[in-house]
């Protein structure tokens, strides 16, 4: 062991827990692209494919490091443009099938037939039953256009429909108009918060109807329905979502990689992917996977591609991608953190870099959050001949007392990792040949050498999983943790402590705790 | 597919048509004023990175000034320039996050983060207006829209989100030469004895039926704001005025073209159907959307437009046939320093950085070449204002940054100048103050700051 290390500026605690969990602050989000695409499809029972030209977020703001942070949502007025253009899209692909999506006659539909698909569609959109105030604004659209026809009257009804606040918000107002301080959802805006948390997408009928009769109050039957939500195939792309944001997850292609890695195919930078997304499934859902497996598991997802990229021989059945379970040697048994899609991710095009994955393991899996450099910190680093190690450059860095806080504990952690190439291929040479030095120290001064051990001390080390739990924190409320939200946080790693929890655990505890059913309104200022 | 490639496909059918000509040949002889009976005009072009200041940063100061290397490409117009060095973005440094967020969120805004509205914080929107914007909001006049925001490459803006409306209110641009095109010149008057459109479809009457739509919607979202509290009512406000700009688009007749304006739908130079994203293809992207922008201002569409060149991370130039030298993983990095100087770096960085001045040389180009009537050309009667987010690149340092003003505005302000403020103290904020009184504001500061940063307007640019 080595002496701790101070963490200049950090790590931030959001306090301890005395007393109950408060109702989380919960900002008001817009739905995602990806949310809007499952939501107009599942609107529309599947026969409408949302339109492309709804806006997608390229980068941006991300306070909680997940895509549903407000920020990233914002409308701006090419934004709301955007979303003008998708509605009317959409609009006229459902005039084009209203004899299958109409609830009444199509030989002679009156206005009558269209309060009855105002009351049907607005009832999903909205999720829970349109007020009448709201029903009558869709009918006065249809009524100003049906003129034109009975389908341009529900087509235009259709574009204002999916602009409307109350489809593209998860809007939490409780059950009182009055505005105050702290509400308890509705049972409606419990469904649909459960939804787009864990299918990303609207309620489904069931859940509707949970709601409607009241079903949605009690953390048995919160639980009910999230086990069947997440029992389906609906839930996997919630839960890759959340294991790609929280790894902040990036594709690195053969375009990219070319210089340095010529062999580099695209059949293998899609299985990698793949198999990120695989493992991570696995992992969540399947019988014996655990928060520890996530770190050590030398089990993975292998297919002919990964097969090759792995030396092996045996599994993955050839001219085939079809995936089976392949046991690595040690060298590999650390789980998540030797997936290619994360080490390859956390690289450069041509190098590894001790630095994004350093950063990557203390804000990410042990939230500590460091300072930006100082200004003019670049101006600070030594020159070091091209064909420097990385061990080398980082002392280099490390000499100069300025730089040494930060990068004693990002590239100690970093270096740890270096028998992984950049696009996370096992190697014991680095790029100039020389035999590669993996030896890395964790900010409490544990030392580690390769992934396998870093995955065997971070499996029990009670800062992960705190760390695990604000990261799911943050993913379901699109925020980042702070003081008082100590006891929530508490409550949601409270599985994670038991032997064998998992995420899958984690993910039930978090919307059974109160905090779940609860928001408090009164950041930035207050309620009126 | 969806309907905007037909309209698109339509509209360019009719790319380079004249507009309106009888109405411009009848008023075109008027008498006027030399000075300011002209729109005043404001063009933002940005790139990321900063710059080499020692190749960027002229010698000599004062008029008769000698161009640097970075500022060679601009030689045509040098009597219509102002360079300004040695100001500083000393807001960036109270700022948290890393060295891009924070130069990024403050660069034309001068703000800090709205969560973190006195300094430090780590990433957010920023806490009020880019200076274009507040300049857009006091000149629009009888022009459509406020502003137009028009990008190269399809980076998206990743850390430099660097318009804002107000606070929290990001402005996004088109990063689609064509669909700009769509927003900025479909609703030009046609020209006489154009032909008759077809029968509507139903998305035609969706789209004649906008107005009244939208403001069913943005009725709703009214009611809505009342049932909500403060920080929902906030962001629902802001979405319902983009509602409500969008119901005044829609139901707006189209204006006639300025007199004396050489206003024509441009010719973007390429079919539709051409990659937009394809990197190789980005010199092209990048000269449409200087021709959006130039007819824009020439229409008067809008008084206020931008160009931002996205892409800071990984540029790889390939029209430069250069590439990214030695182990370098791209062009940030290489601009970083990652790794020493390798051979051919500063080459390469030069190389990089005379692309982005050769790109502002042909939009001064085409601005000159624009006839603004009475005589004058679209760059007499146009700001042009050419910033980036650091001085010098490759220490990412928010100091000296690099500003370099193009264009007469009419007569109001001197050109033909480098004005070197280095060592005076003197800000961003400074430079917006000045902005914003040559466009006609009394205004004393701008940003964040109060008299710590703001000194008021620098001196020897007002006529």
């Amino acid at each position: 062991m080595v002496p701790p290390v101070q963490v200049p500026g950090g790590p931030v605690s959001p306090g301890t827990c005395s007393g109950v969990p408060l109702p989380p602050k919960v900002p008001l989000r817009r739905i995602t692209s990806a949310q809007y695409a499952n939501a107009v499809s599942d609107l529309f029972h599947g026969k409408i494919t949302a339109s492309p030209q709804f806006p997608v977020v390229t980068g941006g703001v991300t306070i909680s490091g997940f895509s549903t942070d407000p920020e990233s949502n914002a409308v701006s007025q090419v934004v709301a443009e955007q979303i003008l253009h998708a509605a009317e899209d959409t609009a006229v692909d459902v005039a084009a099938k209203l004899p299958e999506l109409l609830p009444c006659s199509v030989t002679a539909p009156d206005a009558a037939c269209a309060d009855q698909f105002f009351d049907q569609y607005a009832r999903r959109a909205f999720r829970r039953p349109p007020t009448t105030a709201e029903h009558t604004a869709l009918r006065v659209v249809f009524d100003k256009f049906k003129g034109d026809g009975f389908d341009v009257g529900i087509a235009a009804a259709t574009v204002a429909l999916l602009q409307l606040p109350q489809f593209l918000y998860l809007v939490e107002i409780g059950p009182s108009d009055a505005p105050s301080r702290a509400i308890t959802l509705t049972p409606f805006e419990q469904a649909t918060r459960l939804a787009f948390l864990l299918w990303e997408t609207l309620p489904d009928d069931e859940l509707l109807q949970a709601a409607e009769q009241g079903k949605l109050t009690t953390a048995a039957e919160l639980k009910t329905q999230a086990q069947r939500l997440l029992a389906s195939p609906r839930a996997e792309q919630a839960s890759v979502r959340f294991f790609r944001e929280w790894t902040h997850f990036h594709t690195f292609t053969p375009a990219e990689r070319a210089a340095a890695f010529p062999d580099f195919t695209d059949a293998l930078a899609t299985s990698i992917q793949q198999q990120f997304d695989r493992f991570v499934l696995d992992n969540t859902f399947k019988p014996g996977g655990s928060l520890e497996l996530l770190f050590t598991d030398s089990a993975f997802p292998v297919n002919a591609s990964l097969a090759k990229f792995y030396g092996l021989t045996a599994p993955g059945t050839p001219g085939t991608d079809a995936f089976s379970t392949a046991t690595l040697s040690r060298d590999h048994a650390g789980g998540l953190l030797a997936l290619p899609a994360l080490l390859g991710g956390l690289s450069h095009e041509k190098d590894t870099s001790i630095i994004f994955r350093g950063k990557f393991g203390l804000a990410k899996l042990l939230c500590t959050d460091l300072p930006s450099p100082p200004a003019g910190a670049v101006s600070l680093a030594p020159m070091l001949p091209a064909d420097a190690t990385a061990r080398e450059r980082s002392l280099g860095i490390r000499a100069n007392a300025t730089c040494a806080g930060c990068h004693n504990l990002i590239d100690n952690v970093g270096l740890g990792l270096e028998d992984f190439d950049a696009i996370g291929q096992h190697r014991t040479l680095d790029k100039q040949g020389r035999p590669v030095d993996s030896q890395g120290v964790l900010p409490d001064g544990t030392m580690f050498n390769g992934v396998a051990e870093l995955g065997a001390t971070l499996a029990t080390n009670p800062t992960v999983r705190e760390c695990v739990a604000k990261q799911w924190f943050r993913f379901t409320f699109s925020r980042r943790e702070s003081a008082e939200d100590s006891c929530t946080l508490e409550a949601l790693k409270q599985p994670l402590n038991l032997p064998g929890g998992s995420i899958k655990d984690l993910m039930l505890a978090a919307v059974t705790s109160p905090a779940f059913g609860s928001r408090s309104l009164a950041s930035q200022g207050g309620a009126p | 597919m969806n309907g905007a490639f037909n309209r698109r496909k339509l509209l360019l059918g009719s790319g380079g048509l004249a507009i309106g000509l009888p109405f411009l040949e009848a008023t075109a002889k008027l008498s006027r004023a030399a000075v300011s009976s002209h729109p005043q005009r404001l063009l933002v072009v940005f790139h990321g990175e900063g710059t080499m200041l020692d190749r960027w940063l002229p010698d000599s100061v004062g008029t008769g000034f000698q161009l640097s290397p970075l500022l060679l490409p601009l030689a045509k117009h040098q009597a219509q320039l102002n360079v300004i060095s040695g100001l500083d973005n000393k807001v960036a440094e109270i700022m948290g996050g890393n060295g891009h967020n924070k130069a990024g969120r403050s660069i034309l805004t001068a703000q800090t983060y709205s969560n973190a509205a006195s300094g430090g914080g780590d990433n957010g929107d920023a806490n009020g207006p880019s200076f274009d914007q507040v300049i857009a909001g006091r000149i629009q006049g009888m022009a459509r829209l406020k502003s137009i925001a028009l990008q190269v490459s399809c980076s998206g803006v990743g850390e430099y989100q660097l318009l804002y409306g107000g606070k929290d209110d990001p402005i996004s641009g088109y990063s689609d030469p064509f669909e700009a095109f769509t927003n900025l010149f479909s609703s030009l008057p046609t020209s006489p004895g154009a032909p008759a459109p077809p029968a509507l479809t139903l998305r035609d009457r969706l789209i004649k039926g906008r107005a009244s739509i939208l403001d069913g919607v943005a009725s709703d979202f009214d009611a809505l704001i009342q049932r909500v509290g403060q920080e929902d009512r906030d962001r629902l406000t802001l979405h319902a005025q983009k509602i409500r700009e969008l119901e005044r688009l829609a139901g707006s007749v189209a204006q006639p073209p300025q007199p004396g304006a050489s206003c024509a739908s441009p010719d973007l130079g390429f079919a539709n159907g051409m990659p937009v994203c394809n990197e190789q293809n980005e010199p092209l992207m990048a000269k449409a959307q200087i021709k959006n922008a130039a007819m824009a201002l020439a229409c008067d569409v809008t008084r206020v437009a931008s160009i931002q060149f996205t892409d800071y991370n990984g540029p790889t130039f390939p029209w430069l046939g250069a590439g990214i030298p030695g182990s370098y993983s791209n062009w940030h990095a290489m601009i970083h320093r990652d790794g020493g100087v390798l051979p051919g770096r500063d080459d390469m960085v030069f190389a990089g950085m005379k692309y982005y001045s050769d790109q502002v040389a042909l939009l001064l180009d085409e601005l000159a070449s624009i006839d603004d009537g009475d005589g004058q050309t679209l760059l007499d009667n146009t700001l042009v204002v050419w910033m980036s987010e650091f001085g010098e690149g490759g220490s990412h340092d928010t100091s000296k940054i690099p500003v370099v003003l193009a264009g007469g505005l009419g007569g109001r302000l001197k050109t033909g100048q480098h004005l070197s403020f280095s060592g005076q103290g003197r800000t961003t904020n400074d430079l917006f103050v000045t902005l914003l009184n040559l466009f006609g504001g009394t205004d004393t500061s701008f940003g964040f700051g109060g008299t710590d940063l703001n000194k008021g307007p620098l001196a020897g640019l007002s006529v």
